[in-house]
């Protein structure tokens, strides 16, 4: 069965500064969603594995994310190729032109990403044990809560992660 | 000859080839240089058993450390164990390289050559425990690969480094290869960007399987012949 799930507005882990997104530190903790997904013996399997990759929980408009993170593997124009380490697999998407992450507190174009660059990412909350990505909502330099641009996702091979 | 004298030789000859057998087994898997060893399950199934194994950690982080006193006594056992002397490496080999498998020990990658089939084996393991004794292979050294069916001895005859998204190394091969696969650089805060192959070629192609299949096979044609 494949899992679905969204990573929200990729963005730096510092000085997200004021964008209609910003995340907001939620009273919500990691352990707590642990023991959230507790109910059912695969989530709480797989939760095990992902409770290191979550770094906090956020809200954002309303609706709660943790924050993970994104490793990009490569970049080619504004095609990258990132691993996330919350699923264990490695996915390539196109950015769009105007799409923007945000790095140092600034926000950038997809083609600013360079090999090894760990970008923050936000997940859903009922999504995050889920194992595939299906899409990545990008920043735009409007600020508007609605202003992301999408794009789909495909999974791509890679060599094990080892540490 | 009688028939009862006849008989009598044939059963005394049967058994003395099925001792035969029995001992070149149990010298195969008692080795002195092997802590695993085989045993059996609950069940009467033969499988690697890990009663008295105890990795080398000298070199490991200490969060490895940790991870490995969780996840070593997870039910299952291991399909091989993998042995580098010089490098005191000694591993179970699981299949799958999800977290809990790589804290256990080395991930057979999905996909590759089983270990005791004829292809490209990979091998998969962390650069902060298992493998990181790798950082100090060189091209000549001696791996051993054991399994039910005997042992298989490999040298290292190639060394190199890929980017993580190079899946070349792992393509199937028409001849037996081991692949060990471990990240890069082996002292790197975060996810290292890389990837640090061992490929390794069999010492005498299948040599130790051929024997015990030998043996094997000339208790069955030795009864054959009598009969």
């Amino acid at each position: 069965m494949k899992l679905i799930k969204t990573i929200v507005v990729a963005c730096a882990f510092s000085a997200v500064s004021a964008y209609a997104m910003d995340p907001v530190k939620s009273e919500t903790t990691c352990a707590q969603l642990g023991e959230k997904y507790e109910a059912t013996a695969e989530a709480k399997e797989r939760f095990a594995d992902l409770a290191g990759s979550c770094e906090g929980v956020y809200e954002i408009d309303g609706a709660l994310y943790v924050r993970s993170k994104m490793v990009v593997r490569s970049r080619r124009g504004n095609t990258v190729r990132v691993y996330v380490p919350a699923t264990d697999h490695t996915f390539e998407v196109t950015a769009d032109e105007d799409a923007r992450v945000w790095i140092g507190g600034r926000k950038m174009r997809v083609r600013s990403l360079n090999k090894g660059d760990e970008v923050g990412a936000y997940l859903s909350v009922d999504k995050f044990a889920n194992e595939i990505v299906d899409e990545i909502h990008f920043a735009t330099e409007d600020d508007h809560a609605e202003a992301v641009i999408v794009a789909p996702v495909e999974e791509v091979e890679a060599l094990p992660v080892t540490g | 000859m009688p028939d009862q004298q006849r008989k009598t030789k044939r059963t005394l000859t049967n058994l003395g080839l099925m001792l035969t057998g029995i001992v070149f087994l149990h010298a195969s898997f008692s080795s002195p240089t092997a802590s695993a060893a085989s045993g059996q399950t609950t069940s009467g199934d033969p499988e690697i058993s890990l009663d008295g194994y105890f990795p080398d950690q000298s070199m490991w982080a200490e969060k490895t450390i940790a991870k490995y006193a969780k996840a070593k006594d997870t039910p299952g056992a291991p399909l091989a164990m993998l042995k580098i002397e010089r490098l005191n490496v000694e591993a179970p080999i699981y299949v799958g390289t999800d977290r809990l498998t790589l804290d256990r020990g080395v991930g057979l990658v999905k996909g590759t050559a089983y270990p005791d089939e004829v292809g490209n084996i990979g091998l998969s393991g962390h650069r902060d425990s298992f493998f990181r004794p790798l950082k100090d292979i060189k091209l000549g050294d001696k791996i051993e690969m054991r399994t039910l069916e005997g042992v298989q001895d490999f040298e290292v005859t190639n060394i190199s480094i890929v980017d993580a998204l190079d899946v070349s190394v792992l393509d199937s091969t028409d001849t037996t290869v081991l692949t060990l696969i471990t990240c890069h650089p082996f002292y790197y805060v975060g996810f290292a960007p890389d990837r640090y192959i061992v490929r390794a070629t069999p010492v005498d192609d299948m040599m130790n399987f051929d024997k015990q299949k030998s043996i094997h096979d000339t208790t069955i044609s030795a009864k054959s012949g009598i009969q």
